[in-house]
C-alpha cells in the first residue's frame, strides 16, 4: 500500500528519487540521507517534502483504519470464540515487540547515540514542558466539560 | 508496575540489541508490519466485546475538545520552553512540540524544511532535538500512564500520548482509563496524525 503509494509518485515524477528514498526506508531520521540529497533537488524539497510526507502518513494512515474495521468485524463475527478475549495480552505482548524494535532502532542509529549528551537536556525540557502542557489542559477540559456527565449518571 | 519494567526491559534489550550490531537492517519495514497487527488485534478486541455500537454512538462532538486540549496545551508550553533554551526562538520550540510523539516525522519536516532559513548544522541540530524530545514524550506517556490518570483524569493519557493515542499507547490507555475510551483515543490519535505536518511547516516558516 506504502510502497505502492511511493512508486506511483515515482512513476509521474512528482518528487525526485532521492528525496522518496528516506521515507519508505528510515523511520529515525539518518544524517547520510538528509546530507545525500542533491543540491539540484534542494529548492524544490521545501515544497515536495511536505507533500510526500503528507502522503506517506494518509496512506499508512488508511491502511491502520482499513486494518482496524477488518478486525473490528471479524471479530463481531467470531464473537463467541474464547480465545478472542485474550486478544487484549497478545496486544499488549505487540507493544513490547515495537518497543523492542524502536529501541533497536535507536541503539542503532549514530546520529542519536553520539548526540545525546549534546542535545538530551533541551529535547528533555522541550519533552517534559510539552507533555505537562496537554496534561494540565486534558485535565481543564474535563474539569470544565466532562465531570457534569459523570454526576448524571451517578 | 510489572508492566513498566517489562516496557524499560524490551526497550532497553532493543537499544543494545542495535547498539551491538553493526550491519543495516530494515527497522522500518518490520515496526510498520508489527504496527499493523497491533491495529488488527485493536479492531478484533473493539468488535469481540460486543458493545461495539455503544462505543460508536459514544462519539460525540465535545470529543473535539480532548484533540484541541492537546494541541493547545503542548504549543503553549512549548513556547513558554523557550525561555529556558536561549538558543531556539520561540517558534522553533513550537515546531518541536507540535510533533506531538510522532518523532519520525517531525524530526524529518523540521530538518528538511528549516535549512533554508538556519543552515544545514542548526536545523539538523533541531531536528535531533525533535526526534528526541518527540521519542522522550512517547516513554513518558507510556510508563506515566497510570501516574497520569489517577492524577489529572481519565482523559490526560490520551493528551499526553499525543499521535500515539492510537497504536502504541491504546492499550496501556484503555487499561488505565476504560474500554469507553477506546473511540476517544481512535480519534484523538488520527486528528493529531493529521495535524502534524500542517503545524511542524507552520511553525516551522514562521
Amino acid at each position: 500500500m506504502l510502497l505502492g503509494a511511493c512508486a506511483l509518485v515515482q512513476r509521474f515524477h512528482l518528487i525526485p528519487p532521492p528525496i522518496l528514498s528516506i521515507f519508505p526506508f528510515c523511520p529515525l531520521m539518518a544524517e547520510g540521507n538528509v546530507r545525500r540529497v542533491p543540491s539540484l533537488c534542494r529548492n524544490m524539497n521545501v515544497i515536495s517534502c511536505t507533500k510526500v510526507t503528507l502522503l506517506f502518513n494518509l496512506s499508512n494512515m488508511f491502511t491502520i483504519i482499513l486494518l482496524m474495521a477488518a478486525g473490528a468485524l471479524t471479530g463481531h463475527l467470531l464473537r463467541h470464540i474464547r480465545l478472542l478475549r485474550q486478544v487484549e495480552k497478545s496486544a499488549s505482548l505487540t507493544v513490547f515487540a515495537l518497543l523492542f524494535v524502536l529501541g533497536l532502532s535507536i541503539g542503532s542509529n549514530q546520529l542519536i547515540i553520539e548526540n545525546l549528551d549534546r542535545f538530551g537536556w533541551q529535547a528533555a525540557v522541550l519533552a517534559t514542558a510539552g507533555t505537562a502542557g496537554s496534561i494540565l489542559a486534558a485535565a481543564l477540559v474535563v474539569q470544565l466539560f466532562f465531570n457534569k456527565k459523570k454526576e448524571k449518571k451517578a | 508496575m510489572k508492566k513498566n519494567i517489562a516496557i524499560v526491559l524490551f526497550f532497553g534489550a532493543g537499544c543494545l540489541a542495535g547498539l551491538l550490531q553493526s550491519g543495516k537492517i530494515d527497522v522500518h519495514g518490520l515496526s510498520l508490519y508489527i504496527l499493523y497487527a497491533l491495529m488488527f488485534q485493536v479492531g478484533l478486541d473493539m468488535g469481540s466485546n460486543g458493545k461495539l455500537k455503544e462505543l460508536l454512538n459514544s462519539l460525540s462532538p465535545k470529543l473535539l475538545l480532548v484533540p484541541t486540549a492537546t494541541i493547545c496545551g503542548t504549543l503553549l508550553f512549548s513556547a513558554a520552553a523557550a525561555l529556558v533554551l536561549s538558543r531556539w526562538s520561540v517558534a522553533e520550540c513550537m515546531a518541536v512540540g507540535s510533533g506531538f510523539a510522532y518523532y519520525s516525522l517531525s524530526s524529518i519536516l523540521i530538518t528538511q524544511l528549516k535549512e533554508a532559513s538556519i543552515g544545514l548544522q542548526a536545523a539538523t541540530e533541531l531536528g535531533t532535538i525533535a526526534l528526541l524530545a518527540n521519542i522522550f514524550r512517547e516513554m513518558t506517556a507510556l510508563l506515566c500512564a497510570p501516574l497520569i490518570r489517577k492524577h489529572f483524569g481519565r482523559l490526560a493519557p490520551i493528551s499526553a500520548a499525543g499521535v500515539n493515542s492510537m497504536d502504541v499507547l491504546l492499550p496501556a490507555i484503555t487499561r488505565c482509563s476504560g474500554k469507553e475510551m477506546i473511540p476517544v483515543a481512535i480519534f484523538h490519535g488520527l486528528l493529531i496524525d493529521l495535524s502534524v505536518p500542517f503545524f511542524v511547516s507552520f511553525f516551522c516558516k514562521l
